[in-house]
């Protein structure tokens, strides 16, 4: 087999619209200033997207990238990045994936894939190390994530795909992409490729095999990675438990959504925690390949074996609807898995549905699904749907899993449904109660409880997003940060921005953020009482502190490029400022950087601390800290200092 | 709506908090006892409760006459016999009954011999067959459900003879009920939750049968919403002293409510069921109330909407339409149960209780003689039970 040391910088180039493609290269200074992942992917966007661009017209560019880690065999490394302009949100959108398709592409020799134009027809493409081929999708079109990836990728162990559901087809604003039983989850990226007409995309890869510039030194950092994974509490509940293992603290600290983040607590929430799904649902390992953490699993649902729905899955399709059973969460999350939806997205839209039918912004007379072609006995011969009116209301499975087939489907109500709920409040009205930020629906977290959380929604760059800076795990799971005070809250969110698009564009998944930085001597070894005041009170110095050298000493021997912590931490603050930048030339600035009035204006129901989210506290400083202008700008010094070129060097 | 009439009767003394046990011994003094007679079951002796009991008593100067703690789960005239000679011989003067719905009716059957001066129970099964003002009687409940500290009723089985004698009187009616949360402290999760549910459907039932009236309505919202309240804490941690005494006093009240108003179809499937295949009474309340409110719905819907406030809490029963209110109440009770089976494994259909599905006609034939049937809002025939029974069956 032949070898790649460290990372490739050929990029596959595919035009859909002339059905060419071609091979270009990243610059090894693009790869030192940006990594990989996300990183280097969002340069490879910001030289060919021109802003304005319709995010499902024929111009818009989806990006599909491996990490520097990729292919390696470091722990947590089966990770892929998308990014491309989000047809929910207008702007840039990212995601990440642990789905095979990620090595593949790597071990077919590149380091990226650009996808560009629109086909005439429906199609997927498939390639290899060599060639690429430009197959006709009719035939899978309308087919399920699952089932299209069986026909395309048939032999399971040579070749990954990505793949799109009858909701990516649809242009449901919040549809994703599949690879193996992982999703690019957010941002509606799969509606890009529904518009493009691509149903899938077949790497054949294992023809490279991936070696570290520096063997010795890379399997010495590997032993140490994996050995703080072994050791580091957060970690190894999420082994045990899966991501939800996050319910049990986040309705102690009553942040749980529950009603539309009308209430932040349930007596129910033990029903949907990792420890109750564990022991009654017979849950195994189901991961991301590698994996280290191991927090995906399957379980018995309904007599049948299925994905263990996610923490965010549990509260966006459960609590947040006041609903607490578990069967009934795991069809919704079949059913989204299947059509290929983002389950958060289509949680928050329902929310705000059900709370808009409860005030009569919605009609109740809309909801009516097409019940199927053969029940209808007597009418035998007749193709006509018979309809069933359906409802949807708090506290009731009944009608979810019809409302989420319909958007799937694109039909009656469905078709609104299907573009969110910020699309939604703005033609029925009820804005405030539309739990969004920059049209992305709200992750599971309150941010009333943690206000550090609240000022990462609002200026997170992908929308209401909880992995763009997961501060909630200092202020609630771990509580090393007072969580109901703005102090300190902006220098944090701005080095874990930082932090997270450096380990993005590594590429190795963001909960090994434990491990790697609590882990290490000095953040184990000093009382937590110290550290909570020195985060508190001097949050510079504790932050430096922190040590997380893993990540660049992952870099460095993989790649053979010298990287220092203090690198590593300024290409993460490159990429998240080019991320803005590009956004605010989409229009975004200090006026999207909102939260939805309930969080700022209205208490959680039974909050004793009548806690908001003080943004305003918050805000200031953190554009100061970040460098933007007061209206939320990177001004030209900055993107100076950061070797950011404020216009992109087009290229094709 | 106003009833033409009603009546309303308690005149139990209830003494509740986390220390009433000590204040028992002067309240007996109050009532003329100097020499009590303790009854209480095995259960209750293991757990150490016997103890705790006596402790408080320890420093008061007033003597137990006597601890009889052997009483069968279900009581028997044999038993309140052999108690009522123990009773005499030790010249006892009162009654204290500590444990759940067998000892306290067992106490119950003792207090009418001692009072009587009889050996034959029999002759005063029935209503209202008792004449004479009875003995001193103070129930410590030491699970939270039945109510029968609160309640006119007492239920005793002959097996010689082979029979089932009911008993109903006011003066059955002990003097005091006293809650300890010590008392229940003990009571392991599976139990507690289907004592709960017991308690829970005696306060759906009172709300919703034909002799409701605004006291027993009180009683029965503010059990409900007491059990909703503590349920699931107390099934999940039942150390904790604070729950536990929120649920003995909502037991309480749900028993002053249905024994004003009686209870209906649930009671008469649970007591069908529990005399043919011998589900647990609390098991088979928490199996039956869904399916007793669906039976019936048509005739009381807005009072089963009412139930949604106490059951779900005030910005949940606002928020929900009225016409939807109903549904939601039996939604709200069945992921009750989904959650009690998820802490406990509380059986929630025949089938997990261990019922066989060839029982059910026999069941259907039962419950439509059961006595309870007759203040239930809506009739039910041999086919109607069947049906319910079918439903609950898996
Ligand atoms: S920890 Fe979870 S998300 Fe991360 S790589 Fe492993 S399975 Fe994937
Ligand atoms: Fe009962």
């Amino acid at each position: 087999m032949e070898e790649i040391k460290g990372y490739s910088n050929r990029i596959l180039e595919i035009n859909l619209t002339e059905k060419s493609w071609s091979v270009s290269e990243a610059s090894i200074k693009d790869r030192e200033m940006f990594i990989g992942g996300k990183g280097l992917g969002m340069k490879l966007l910001y030289d060919r997207l021109k802003p304005g661009t319709d995010p499902l017209g024929e111009d818009n560019i989806l990006v599909i990238m491996p990490g520097v880690v990729t292919g390696t065999g470091a722990p947590c490394s089966g990770r892929f990045e998308a990014i491309s302009k989000s047809p929910l949100t207008g702007i840039i959108a990212t995601a990440s994936c642990g789905g095979p398709f990620g090595i593949h592409l790597k071990t077919a020799g590149y380091g990226g894939l650009v996808i560009k134009g629109k086909s005439k027809e429906k199609c997927v493409v498939w390639f290899d190390h060599k060639t690429v081929e430009f197959r006709d999708g009719s035939d899978v079109w309308g087919l399920d994530t699952v089932e299209t990836q069986e026909k395309i990728s048939a032999d399971s162990k040579k070749e990954a795909s990505l793949v799109i559901g009858p909701a990516g087809e649809n242009l449901v604003r919040f549809s994703n992409i599949a690879s193996g039983h992982r999703f690019l989850g957010r941002g509606g990226l799969g509606a890009v490729m529904g518009a493009k007409n691509l149903k899938g995309v077949v790497a054949r890869g294992k023809h490279y095999k991936i070696v570290p510039a520096n063997p010795e030194k890379f399997e010495k950092v590997k032993k140490k990675a994996s050995l703080f994974i072994k050791r580091e509490a957060v970690t190894l509940s999420m082994g045990k438990f899966g991501t939800a293992t996050n319910v049990k603290f986040v309705n102690r600290a009553k942040m749980l959504p529950v009603w539309n983040y009308f209430f932040g607590e349930h007596d129910q929430a033990f029903r949907i925690s990792g420890e109750m799904i564990r022991e009654k649902h017979e849950t195994k390992v189901s991961t991301c390949k590698p994996c280290s953490i191991m927090c995906g699993h399957r379980g018995k649902f309904n007599g049948k074996e299925t994905a263990v729905p996610e923490y965010e899955t549990l509260t966006l399709l459960g609590s947040n609807l006041g609903i607490f059973d578990r069967e009934a969460i795991s069809r919704f999350n079949d059913i989204c898995n299947r059509a290929g939806m983002d389950t958060i997205s289509a949680g928050g839209t329902l929310a705000w549905v059900m709370e808009a039918v409860e005030k009569g912004l919605v009609s109740p007379d809309v909801f009516v699904s097409s019940a199927g072609e053969n029940d209808s006995s007597e009418q035998q011969g007749s193709k006509e749907r018979s309809s069933k009116p359906y409802s949807l209301m708090f506290g009731s499975p009944d009608g979810v899993e019809d409302a989420l087939e319909s958007i799937a489907r694109c039909e009656g109500f469905g078709k609104e449904m299907g573009l969110g709920s910020r699309a939604l409040s703005q033609k029925y009205g009820g804005r405030d109660f539309a739990i969004q930020v920059k049209g992305l629906e709200m992750a599971g977290y309150d941010p009333r409880g943690a206000y550090g959380l609240g000022l990462a929604y609002a200026v997170a760059n992908r929308g209401a997003c909880h992995l763009s800076a997961s501060i909630m795990s200092f202020e609630v799971f771990l509580g090393l940060l007072k969580p109901d005070t703005a102090r300190a809250k902006p220098q944090m969110v701005k080095f874990v921005e930082d932090l997270t698009c450096g380990v993005n564009a590594l590429q190795t998944c963001q909960f090994t953020m434990y491990a790697y930085t609590l882990e290490p001597f000095l953040t184990k070894y000093t009382p937590g009482f110290i550290l909570k005041n020195l985060m508190l009170w001097l949050p510079e110095i504790a932050l430096a502190l922190l040590d997380f050298s893993i990540y660049p000493d992952f870099f460095s021997s993989i790649t053979g490029i010298k990287m220092s912590s203090a690198d590593f931490l300024k290409a993460g603050e490159r990429i998240h400022v080019l991320e803005r930048y590009m956004n605010t030339r989409e229009g975004i600035s200090s006026r999207d950087d909102i939260l939805p009035d309930r969080m700022i204006m209205e208490t959680i129901s039974g909050d004793e601390k009548k806690r908001v989210v003080p943004l305003d506290k918050m805000i200031g400083k953190y554009y100061k800290l970040r460098g933007y202008n007061s209206d939320g700008i990177p001004v030209s010094r900055l993107l100076d200092k950061l070797k950011i070129p404020s216009e992109p060097c087009f290229t094709n | 709506m106003l009833p033409s009439y009603y009546e309303f009767h308690n005149p139990v003394k209830i003494m509740s908090g986390h220390k009433a046990l000590d204040n028992l011994p002067s309240e007996l003094e109050m009532l003329g006892a100097k020499c009590p007679m303790v009854i209480t079951d095995k259960g209750v002796a293991g757990a150490g409760l016997v103890k705790i009991f006596t402790q408080s008593f320890d420093s008061s100067g007033m003597t137990i006459g006597a601890i009889f703690d052997d009483v069968p789960p279900d009581s028997s005239s044999e038993v309140v016999e052999k108690i009522t000679a123990i009773f005499r011989k030790n010249g006892c003067d009162s009654l204290i009954a500590l444990g759940g719905g067998s000892v306290i009716d067992t106490a119950k059957g003792v207090n009418i011999l001692v009072t009587e001066n009889s050996d034959d129970l029999l002759q005063f099964s029935g209503a209202e067959m008792l004449k004479k003002k009875m003995k001193p009687l103070v129930v410590i409940p030491t699970t939270s459900g039945t109510g029968s500290e609160v309640t006119v009723v007492a239920v005793i089985s002959d097996i010689k003879r082979n029979l089932k004698m009911a008993f109903s009187s006011t003066r059955l009616l002990p003097d005091i009920a006293l809650l300890d949360p010590r008392m229940t402290l003990t009571l392991p999760p599976k139990m507690t939750a289907a004592t709960a549910m017991d308690a829970m459907s005696h306060a759906v039932e009172s709300f919703i049968n034909l002799q409701k009236n605004p006291m027993s309505d009180a009683y029965a919202l503010a059990a409900i919403e007491m059990i909703r309240k503590n349920v699931i804490n107390a099934v999940s941690d039942g150390n904790d002293a604070k729950v536990r005494l929120a649920m003995a006093n909502a037991s309480t009240m749900a028993g002053i409510a249905f024994s004003n108003s009686m209870v209906g179809v649930v009671h008469s499937l649970g007591h069908a069921a529990g005399g043919i295949c011998h589900i647990p009474h609390g098991v088979a309340m928490n199996i039956f109330l869904p399916f007793g409110l669906e039976y019936n719905m048509s005739k009381c819907r807005d009072n089963i909407g009412r139930l949604l406030l106490p059951m779900a809490g005030a910005d949940v029963y606002a928020r929900t339409p009225e016409s939807r209110r109903a549904e939601q109440m039996i939604h709200y009770l069945r992921e009750l149960r989904k959650a009690l089976n998820d802490l406990c494994g509380l059986p929630i259909n025949l089938k997990q209780a261990g019922v066989t599905e060839d029982k059910l006609p026999q069941i259907a034939k039962a419950a439509i003689n059961d006595p309870s049937i007759i203040m239930n809002p809506r009739e039910m025939d041999e086919n109607d039970a069947l049906e319910i029974l079918k439903k609950a069956f898996a």
